[in-house]
């Protein structure tokens, strides 16, 4: 063999060795990419159908991207595909293991899932992670400390939400939790303190006074502890605490669930025009009974009455046999002919009371126990001065709802403008011990056939 | 040229050598698999030898009508006054569908027989829980089924025959009923009824899951419904027990809620019943016995509202019993897979703490959504032990097993099986326990009963859309026990509400006379207890119910089934 021939064959081995090698090493690496999961969308949502599938097509070509696997994964937590979720935020971890979002997010949507034992590990590097004086280092804190409270490991608790109040020290959150943390340990003194604190904020004002009542009454303080627990009573829930990871998720919802989300979310804070808004959008791309049933309810109660009948008949256009459309059908009828009642305008006000019957009759027929549907028959029933069949319907209200107030104060009334005073006040009482402290009308009632 | 095919064959198997011993990535969500038997198994399925072929109906699948979804219940009960248990189990398939409730007679130990056509029992509709208590003094005990938009009375009139008394009883519940309990709220000697309801539901609502997949709809889609109660006001000229409603009168009208679950006993002490409900997603309720008629509600204060983080959680099914040995009564209620069944330890009296986590119940194998529950002494070592039925009400990751169809393996999960150790604390013993815990179900209603007269607590299992199935208790190396019957011959049967306490082995054993219990359930009348190594017992003691007389009654060898009368035993007082 001559030098050259040799120079070639090692050349040509070399090359050889160099393209296995290369093959081997993608062949490897091609192996060990990456999966995503699997996501059951049999019957999901359209819109978050092709979502998924092209942010799933995306992590599968560009398995090692970590913009895919965000994506991917906000898009499935936002769509409460939790499990899922996670599984992509640990492959993000993977690529980007000096970020505590991944490990964050991915300990959120398996606490959030249920499964805490799992969140720990995650949410103890997140944490880990965060040790900068930022507002967002206390999420990761606060958020293992709750995981580790509802876990009974007190101390470790302890010590991650003592971190989260030193870069936030009014974190209500934080201080809610410290007060579990002091309640878990029997100092009740300190655990009423904290609690006391983080009731002032309207994010835990509500689960503090649930936490007082309980501390208060082993204090011995039961006049303390039957006053947190009356306030309770008119406190809303406690919205979750702002968790911008988690927000940042939510954000990539898509197709209706997401937009329903919104919308519940501004009727929750009473943000009813807003709420409306987003419904007549969704109304306009893709009208669906739901939604023109949540736009008459919050037309109706921002007193567009006409708006609300208009939504209720569209709703009722989709499903003939839509109950709540049919009950928020009559009601606005109702408020119509108690207005053109109020304008004198007797014929016009008696034609809304009959159809008004009407539209309660179909909501019972399909519904025999909707008490507020009774309730409309009966008060526009005795709008006609059929009396007598307005008191049954508004027993049957009573009946069906004990709980209301309205029920009651209306068929006090029934009862007393017929003469029926003992039972009249009966009712009017329960009306007053059930209604809302700043509900002039049963008391105002009371008063009025107490002289009687 | 035969070196370079050495290398190039070398590399080649190097090559697949490394990709065959590559690790997988392990992204993809793992299916639980079913668990090998190991261990003794404190259970065996003798459905099918016992003759209990019952399969639920919940409608059409692919209505996701809400009702389906929450299940139908069952009894454990002495329909005709035999010495043996029965059963009924209710269906759901909804009026008109054919599809009846189903009475099976045990004609001799272990073996029913279907005995339901011209029982009266077997009528069909959207029937939910069931209770049983004698209503009317004749010492047989009566049956009440709750419906959705509904419910039935019907009185036994011997030899298994029922007869619907509903209206002219005067009772009517136009809402979502779910579980039952009979109480003596007022002490006058006659059962009285609460009747818990759920949401008001509307039917024409349709739910879906953020992802957009159709579901069945979540319990705050709707607003809960206030309980009702109805006072017994004693028998008419024939016989017929007739009630009041004081839903509105009592003060348990004032509050409305979605109920699943009920429990009554004396939760704040004072000798008088008080009721507990489960509520599914809001704070629960304990509507406290005020002693004339009237309850006011304290569940935040006595700390059963909420769980130990001040959250609400979706309460199903409730459990009671003295877990620690303390004397005194612990709550336990189930909850959603995404939260943790919940653990409320009485201390002290009236006031109960989350001890969930310090119990390790937050440490299972494996989580599920449960529902019927039942704390008892399977292995009679003196300690209680819990058993859970699991099965989702929101689609999840399927499930398949072959009494499953597609629909319903998406909300399959496996039952769960804790032996306590008497202090409060709890080990897993599901992986062990295959018949009961090792196939996924969809179960709703738990009910226990000594069918088979051994002194080992048996278990009836519902199933939405399923089988029934009734499981046999064979815990190896059981301890000691007695099964004590309570009866005041003023009434001529059970008398629900009395505490029963057994003292054995220098250790104090505590139970009540309370069939209703679990998730839309009725259970066996009977107080069981385990008493370990303890072969004899010195004594019982009977704290009765209306009167809150204490008698002992004399002790004796253990093993066995007593029946002790009001009356009979050493009367040393009475109990406040």
């Amino acid at each position: 063999m001559t030098p050259r021939r040799l120079v070639l064959r090692v050349l040509l081995g070399l090359l050889v060795a160099a393209s296995l090698a290369g093959g081997a090493w993608y062949g490897w690496h091609w192996h060990t990419r990456p999966l995503p999961p699997s996501v059951d969308l049999e019957g999901a949502d359209a819109a978050v159908v092709s979502a998924v599938d092209a942010a799933l097509t995306r992590v599968k070509r560009e398995p090692y991207t970590l913009a895919a696997w965000d994506d991917l994964g906000k898009l499935l937590r936002a769509s409460d595909y939790r499990a899922e979720a996670a599984a992509c935020f640990a492959v993000a971890e993977r690529l980007d293991p000096a970020e505590p979002r991944w490990p964050y997010l991915r300990g959120e949507a398996l606490a959030t899932n249920g499964d805490a034992e799992a969140a720990l590990a995650p949410l103890r590097r997140a944490a880990a992670l965060c040790v900068g004086p930022h507002a967002d280092d206390v999420v990761p804190h606060l958020r293992l400390g709750e995981v580790l409270l509802a876990q009974g490991q007190i101390d470790e608790a302890e010590e991650q939400l003592s971190q989260a109040r030193e870069a936030d020290p009014s974190n209500p959150n934080v201080l809610l939790n410290l007060a579990l943390v002091a309640f878990a340990r029997d100092d009740l003194t300190t655990s009423r303190t904290l609690a006391e604190r983080a009731r002032r904020s309207p994010l835990t004002q509500r689960r503090a006074c649930v936490h007082l009542a309980a501390v208060c009454q082993r204090l011995g303080d039961e006049t303390a502890a039957a006053d947190y627990s009356r306030r309770l009573a008119s406190l809303p829930t406690d919205p979750a605490w702002p968790d911008p990871y988690v927000l940042e998720c939510l954000q990539r919802a898509v197709g209706q669930a997401g937009r329903f989300r919104y919308v519940e979310g501004r009727e929750a804070q009473g943000r009813l025009a807003e709420a409306v808004a987003v419904q007549r959008e969704i109304a306009k791309e893709a009208p669906d009974a739901r939604v023109f049933v949540g736009l008459a309810r919050n037309l109706s109660q921002l007193g567009d009455h006409a708006g609300a009948e208009e939504a209720a008949r569209s709703a009722l256009s989709l499903v003939p046999d839509n109950v709540q459309a049919l009950y928020l059908l009559s009601k606005s009828l109702w408020a119509q002919g108690e207005g053109a009642e109020a304008r004198k305008e007797p014929d016009a006000a008696r034609g809304r009371f009959e159809a008004a019957i009407v539209a309660a009759r179909q909501a019972l027929a399909r519904k025999p126990d909707h008490a507020l549907a009774h309730m409309l028959l009966g008060l526009s029933l005795k709008r006609l001065e059929k009396r007598d069949e307005a008191i049954a319907a508004l027993r049957l209200a009573v009946q069906c709802a004990p709980e209301l107030p309205d029920p009651h104060l209306h068929l006090g009334e029934a009862l007393a403008e017929a003469g029926q005073v003992a039972e009249a006040r009966t009712h009017l009482k329960h009306a007053f011990e059930l209604a809302r402290p700043d509900d002039p009308r049963p008391r105002a009632a009371l008063e009025r056939y107490n002289d009687r | 040229m035969t070196r370079p095919r050495h290398v190039l064959t070398a590399l080649l198997l190097v090559g697949l050598a490394a990709l065959a011993a590559a690790p997988g990535c392990g992204t993809r969500p793992t299916t639980a698999t079913v668990p090998p038997p190991a261990g003794d198994a404190w259970f065996q399925d003798v459905t099918e030898e016992a003759g209990l072929d019952f399969v639920h109906d919940a409608g059409a699948a692919s209505s996701f009508f809400m009702p389906q979804a929450i299940g139908s219940g069952a009894a454990f009960f002495d329909c005709d006054g035999d010495g043996l248990l029965d059963i009924l189990l209710l269906q759901n398939g909804g009026p008109g569908s054919g599809s009846k409730n189903r009475l099976f007679r045990q004609t001799r130990p272990g073996h029913f027989e279907d005995v339901s056509a011209g029982s009266g029992l077997d009528f069909d509709g959207h029937n939910m829980g069931v209770a049983v208590g004698d209503v009317n003094g004749d010492g047989l005990p009566d049956v009440l089924v709750t419906q959705y938009g509904g419910l039935r009375l019907f009185l036994n009139r011997g030899r298994g025959k029922f007869e619907d008394m509903t209206e002219r009883a005067g009772l009517q519940n136009l809402a979502w009923g779910t579980s039952a309990a009979f109480l003596d709220y007022d002490r006058d000697g006659r059962l009285d009824l609460v009747v818990i309801n759920y949401v008001d539901h509307d039917p024409t609502w349709p739910c879906n899951a953020p992802s957009g997949q159709r579901d069945y709809c979540a319990p705050r889609t709707f607003p809960g419904r206030a309980s009702r109660l109805f006072h017994n006001e004693g028998t008419d000229k024939d016989g017929v027990a007739r009630f009041r409603d004081v839903t509105t009168t009592s003060g348990i009208g004032k509050l409305a809620g979605p109920g699943l679950g009920v429990l009554c006993a004396d939760f704040d002490g004072d000798g008088w019943p008080d009721v507990f409900v489960a509520n599914d997603g809001a704070p629960n309720h304990l509507w406290i016995n005020r002693r004339d008629g009237t309850f006011s509600e304290e569940a935040v204060r006595r700390g059963v509202a909420f769980n130990g983080m001040g959250g609400a959680e979706a309460g199903m099914g409730v459990a009671l019993g003295d877990v620690d040995g303390n004397g005194l009564f612990d709550l336990f209620v189930t909850h959603l897979t995404e939260e943790t069944n919940t653990l409320w330890v009485q201390e002290p009296r009236g006031f109960f703490r989350d001890r969930t986590a310090r119990s390790d119940l937050a440490k299972a194998r494996w989580r599920g959504t449960g529902f019927g529950t039942a704390l008892l002494d399977f292995d009679a070592d003196g300690a209680l032990d819990l058993a859970v039925a699991n099965g989702r009400v929101s689609r999840g990751p399927s499930n398949a097993n072959p009494d499953l169809g597609a629909h319903w393996s998406y909300y399959a999960e496996r039952n769960q099986l804790f032996a306590g150790d008497g202090t409060g604390r709890f080990r897993d013993l599901s992986p062990s326990n295959p018949a009961w815990c090792g196939t996924p179900n969809v179960a709703r209603g738990l009910a226990w009963g000594d069918f088979d007269n051994d002194g080992a607590p048996d278990l009836l299992v519902t199933t939405a859309g399923g089988r029934a199935r009734l499981l046999r208790n064979v815990a190896p190396k059981r301890g000691h026990w007695l099964l004590v019957r309570a009866l005041d011959p003023a009434r001529k049967g059970d008398a629900y509400g009395a505490e029963v306490t057994v003292e054995a082995g220098g250790k104090r054993f505590t139970g009540l006379v309370n069939p209703a219990s679990s998730y839309l359930c009725s259970s066996d009348a009977r107080v069981s207890f385990g008493l370990g190594a303890a072969a004899t017992f010195d004594r019982v003691e009977v704290v009765w119910p209306d009167d809150r007389s204490r008698e002992v009654f004399p002790g004796g060898p253990a093993d066995r089934a007593l029946t002790l009368r009001k009356g009979d035993g050493e009367r040393k007082g009475t109990k406040p």
